[in-house]
């Protein structure tokens, strides 16, 4: 019984430790071709990813983002709705929570909700509108979330550099002024960049499981993905659930912009969801995990781990930056490849 | 699962007689220079982006001259939040002077700074970081591109368009890079006072490496009718030289001298010696230790300039640019030194003429 346990617990993990596995395998071997020791980079690399108070809870603050992306890709892809619009989500959550932020009047805890509430209900809506367009025009989710994330990319571009710009400074960067201090969240331990968005993304980890484990909005988003005809017809409105769910998916994406707003940045900077890739690694995160969202927790810090990790390879080695791109190029590969065989074993059950 | 398992550590087993192979060359000779002093350069990827590449020569070039105990690390950040994590990493791993060079820094090295005060010393290139521990370089890149402005106008009139249009493929819109196209308009502006906005055609690449983007957009400026287009998008201005060569128009390159006698329409360059205030920000540390503040470098401190207009070049010059245009530039050029002609770059949505 207790063994049954473990092994139930453990089962969610064997996936993604085997697919990293295999990624540091190939990226050994990438290493054995540049002539340099892979294990003595490997274990810089973990010491740079792990290895001590400094770095680990570096790269907690780096998987918060991811975490959170995560799960919200995880809910909308366990019921085969394939949105991609994370990102867009993310960046509208973050705009808009710093904005609110900056220039809503009222006492600190008030501007505080309101700016979050703000930003959730953005990201939400936004992610909604793809839902509509697929509901109403049969538009493909994959391609109208894709588009949306450069129309929110965009946008906002234009509304930091032409209304809202911080002229403080020699206005270099298209950014935001700094939100005021008494909004921000805390660091968890001083000194240290870990955040109490960290805190919210675990919190979420434990909410998402228990949405789609325990209720029965969780039991109607996994039937509408075994299969939607099974599911109007036992009664279950698909199309609710398809709005809830892609809604749901963009409200937590949106929180991901709001953890990096309040908690990182303290203000919006144009451009860094999009070139740190925290939506597209979250997505990969859920994939690892098979969806599932305490897999999605351990995956998301792993991966974390990779790019800091990698960063100090490149602050102490003469290997180049670009291996632990190599890396985590690999695991996407391992990943997508499990995609495949889970797909060619459907089609034999289908089969039979 | 088993086998899965076992397979797995036979693999590590393999790999680890590798790593034996290879590690048995691994150094362990003494350290002597105990008072060594180590530098940690934070910026972009390198590539051969010529802003970074003279500034990693020059630390080289310094280290390999031994003037000074130095050494130094070149960090490259693969994304935004990478150079908070690296510039407050090198404060951990004990570097003695954090050299940042980009404006994506300005933000964590502040926090940095002002947590860790006497942990290393800390200096900025490129942009100004307001805070009592950090030294900030800044340029006036406008005044390059004041003289690139000079010469546009003038090899246009001579061409006969006097009254343009004026070309310039540059990276991004928006303030931080007003500068360039500020002065590049403010130098035509000089020549022929009669100029309307609407007579200078600025397109971006949105990108520093996209060259293909470069090309289109300067084609499409070129149809437009431009004898000159202003190249100023880093790497990716191969596009707009390739385009140059193609349809006969002319440009400037950008960051280091990029005129080559292979494709003669790059008649100029705004050149940014980054690598001198690599040198000026090293020997101040190792002479009086960084002093806190900003220092802004123009051509009077030789760290900006235009090929054949504050030096002579080293190809053949293009017969476009007469002696006429050059000692007009030059003239120009004196007067910024002197102090008679100063460039402030006004806020880009208060400028009109």
């Amino acid at each position: 019984m207790n063994k049954l346990n473990i092994k139930r617990l453990l089962q969610p993990l064997g996936q993604p430790l085997f697919a990293i596995f295999c990624a540091l395998l190939v990226g050994a071997v990438a290493m054995l071709i540049t002539g340099e020791n892979p294990l003595e980079i490997y274990a810089i690399m973990f010491k740079g990813a792990f290895g001590g108070k400094y770095y680990f809870l570096t790269t907690l603050t780096r998987a918060t983002p991811i975490i959170i992306t995560g799960l919200g890709a995880a809910i909308a892809w366990s019921s085969s709705y394939m949105g991609i619009g994370g990102e867009g989500q993310m960046i509208l959550g973050g705009f808009t929570c710093a904005l609110l932020a900056l220039y809503m009047p009222g006492p600190a805890p008030v501007k505080l909700v309101i700016s979050i509430v703000g930003a959730l209900v953005a990201g939400g809506v936004y992610s909604a509108i793809s839902a509509w367009l697929l509901d109403k025009f049969e538009m493909s989710l994959a391609i109208s979330t894709l588009m949306f994330n450069y129309v929110a990319q965009y946008v906002t571009m234009h509304f930091v550099a032409n209304r809202f710009l911080d002229k403080s400074g020699d206005a270099k960067m298209t950014q935001t002024y700094m939100i005021d201090e008494s909004l921000r969240f805390p660091q968890l331990i001083p000194g240290y960049s870990v955040h109490l968005g960290f805190i919210i993304a675990v919190l979420l980890v434990i909410a998402v499981w228990f949405l789609m484990n325990r209720t029965s909005f969780g039991y109607e988003s996994r039937m509408t993905g075994f299969n939607i005809h099974f599911c109007d017809y036992g009664g279950v409105s698909s199309k609710k659930v398809m709005y809830g769910i892609l809604a749901l998916s963009g409200v937590i994406c949106a929180m991901a912009g709001v953890c990096e707003v309040l908690g990182t940045q303290y203000r919006y900077v144009h451009g860094t969801y999009v070139n740190t890739s925290y939506a597209w690694i979250g997505l990969n995160a859920a994939l690892i995990s098979n969806y599932n969202p305490f897999g999605v927790l351990i995956t998301s810090i792993i991966l974390a781990g990779i790019s800091t990790g990698g960063a100090a390879i490149a602050r102490s080695t003469d290997v180049p930056l670009e291996i632990s791109s190599v890396i985590q190029g690999c695991i996407t590969l391992f990943i997508s490849a499990k995609i495949v065989i889970q797909l060619a074993k459907t089609k034999k059950g289908g089969k039979k | 699962m088993k086998k899965l398992i076992a397979l797995m550590m036979a693999i590590v087993m393999v790999l680890c007689c590798f790593a034996a192979c290879g590690s048995s060359g691994g150094d362990n000779g003494g350290d002597e220079a105990a008072e060594t002093k180590r530098i940690a350069m934070i910026c972009d990827p390198v590539g051969v982006n010529p802003f970074l590449t003279q500034i990693v020569d020059k630390l080289e070039e310094m280290k390999a001259a031994q003037t000074y105990p130095m050494d130094y690390t070149v960090v490259e950040c693969a994304d935004d939040t990478a150079w908070s994590e690296n510039i407050r990493a090198s404060v951990e791993e004990g570097y003695d002077m954090i050299l940042v060079v980009g404006w994506q820094g300005a933000d964590p090295l502040n926090e940095v700074a002002t947590q860790f005060p006497d942990k290393a010393q800390y200096a900025i290139i490129d942009t100004t970081c307001d805070n009592e521990n950090v030294k900030s370089y800044i340029f006036k890149p406008q005044e390059a591109a004041y003289l690139i402005g000079i010469i546009a106008a003038s090899v246009s009139a001579d061409a006969g368009q006097p009254d343009g249009p004026f070309g310039g493929v540059h990276a991004n819109p928006g303030q931080g890079s007003f500068e360039w196209r500020w002065g590049y308009m403010e130098g035509a502006r000089s020549v022929n006072p009669e100029l309307q906005m609407d007579d200078f055609l600025f397109n971006y690449t949105k990108s520093y490496t996209d060259a293909a983007i470069a090309k289109e957009l300067a084609l499409q400026q070129a149809a437009q009718g431009c004898v000159f287009i202003n190249a100023a998008s880093a790497v990716a201005d191969y596009g707009t030289f390739e385009a140059a060569a193609e349809k006969g128009f002319y440009t400037s390159g950008q960051d280091t001298d990029m005129t080559n006698p292979e494709n003669p329409n790059i008649i100029t360059s705004q050149v940014k010696y980054t690598g001198v205030v690599a040198e000026m920000a090293v020997k101040e540390f190792f002479e009086t230790g960084l002093q806190p503040g900003v220092v802004t470098l123009g051509l009077a401190d030789g760290v900006v300039g235009a090929v054949y207009i504050t030096d002579d070049g080293t190809n053949p010059r293009n017969e476009v640019l007469t002696d006429e245009i050059v000692a007009r530039a030059r003239e120009a050029a004196e007067k910024i030194k002197s102090g008679e002609l100063v460039l402030e770059v006004p806020l880009e949505e208060d400028y009109s003429f």
